[in-house]
């Protein structure tokens, strides 16, 4: 339980915090942050460990989390998305398999090489497709949202 | 609007894009608020092109047609100054000052405080310490991480000094953390060299390329996405060479 749900999602919330105070953030957005990162991590290990969904389906998953998360959280706040979508989808960075790919090719292990450079890949590619995904959603939602509350003003 | 201060507010305007730009906005936001500058100060048919390392711009101001463009060399990227010259721009919408006051309170948004060599040396130490827990090191290794963590920051001062870019820094940096890995390692003060590695070198990733890059895709800016996803892969590559070219040295990890 400790070792598989509380320190990755522990470890991925301060993750995302230090990231944040290392772009300079201050102030309540901090926390804003760390919770994303949480938020964000907390559902890829759901998505994997109870619902069973491949990792890069997981990974894809997380990303769109976080990303909406942030897009919600930059209206509230009035603050660019950028700040949020950085700091929350860090921990979805394939740093550590893309240091073992290029490990791998440096050293001329061709087995690491392209195990873990697929599996970058498919990672970068789903955390990609994760952002794009809720990004689209988020704006179809506020523009029928935007649509339909000028629609009850007009009709009052 | 007579014409010299048409002219100031105009570059003043380019001025708050180039601001937003370096400390890490969108190329799609950059576009959009100075042209919302623009048409707020009555200009009319504003053209506006940004790449992350250029921003050109043109439109009827004051009864002539101006021209101006600004080209940014390394960003430094500032998610806090963002958020507050975004507010910057939001307020210039709305309440359209003079050119003098519009240039204060850009300066004061230039003048952002950052965190202290002390604070800086604390939050180094904690991404580093925070992303070797991730990557499933012990409690040893993210001291140990801790601490080279510290010793980035030094790094990343000393290739400032030696007027190096981004691509050196990172290459001396994640030679640096591989050096002190595998030595406190040897020195049995940790168990996994590769864990340390990776959390340091995550001090190093270009995560606001690749996120920005993608978001530009996103918005449809081919060529500044392709330029933040392009220089990600070349730093990649350069933590890569720092990392294990030090590891091919001194004979692998264990």
């Amino acid at each position: 339980m400790m070792k598989e749900w509380l320190l990755p999602i522990v470890s991925a919330a301060l993750g995302s915090l230090s990231f944040a105070m290392f772009f300079g953030v201050r102030s309540r957005k901090l926390w804003l942050s760390l919770l994303g990162g949480a938020l964000n991590w907390g559902l890829y290990l759901l998505a994997m460990k109870k619902i069973g969904l491949p990792a890069t389906m997981a990974y894809a998953l997380g990303a769109a989390a976080g990303t909406l998360y942030a897009e919600i959280l930059a209206r509230i706040v009035k603050t660019p998305v950028t700040v949020f979508v950085i700091t929350s989808v860090i921990p979805m960075v394939p740093g550590g398999s893309l240091y073992y790919t290029m490990l791998g090719l440096l050293q001329g292990d061709k087995a690491t090489f392209v195990d873990r450079g697929l599996y970058t890949l498919s990672a970068a590619g789903a955390m990609a497709l994760g952002i794009f995904a809720a990004t689209m959603l988020f704006r179809l939602l506020f523009t029928v949202g935007r649509a339909v509350c000028s629609a009850v003003r007009r009709a009052h | 609007m007579e014409a010299r201060e048409a002219e100031a507010i105009f570059q003043t305007i380019l001025d708050v894009g180039v601001t937003m730009l370096k400390s890490g906005g969108e190329v799609y936001r950059v576009e959009d608020t100075i042209c919302r500058l623009i048409r707020a100060y009555g200009g009319e048919n504003p053209h506006v092109f940004a790449i992350p390392s250029h921003i050109v711009a043109t439109a009827e101001m004051g009864g002539r047609e101006m021209t101006s463009s600004r080209r940014l060399m390394a960003p430094c990227i500032n998610l806090e100054m963002l958020d507050r010259v975004n507010d910057l721009a939001r307020h210039v919408c709305r309440e359209t000052p003079d050119a003098k006051t519009m240039r204060a309170r850009l300066e004061a948004v230039e003048a952002t405080p950052t965190y202290t060599l002390w604070q800086k040396m604390f939050i180094y130490a904690l991404v580093a310490f925070s992303f070797t827990l991730f990557f499933g090191g012990n409690l040893a290794d993210a001291i140990a991480s801790a601490l080279i963590g510290v010793v980035m920051l030094f790094c990343a001062r000393l290739s400032h000094t030696l007027r190096g870019n981004t691509l050196f820094n990172d290459i001396l940096s994640a030679a640096v953390a591989a050096a002190l890995a595998v030595t406190s390692v040897r020195l049995g003060l940790a168990a996994d060299a590769d864990k340390i590695i990776i959390g340091n070198v995550m001090l190093l990733i270009p995560g606001v390329e690749l996120v920005n890059g993608m978001r530009d895709f996103i918005a449809g800016d081919i060529q500044a996405g392709l330029m933040h996803v392009a220089e990600a892969l070349f730093l990649a590559i350069g933590i890569a060479v720092g990392a294990a070219g030090v590891l091919t040295i001194l004979g692998g990890v264990a």
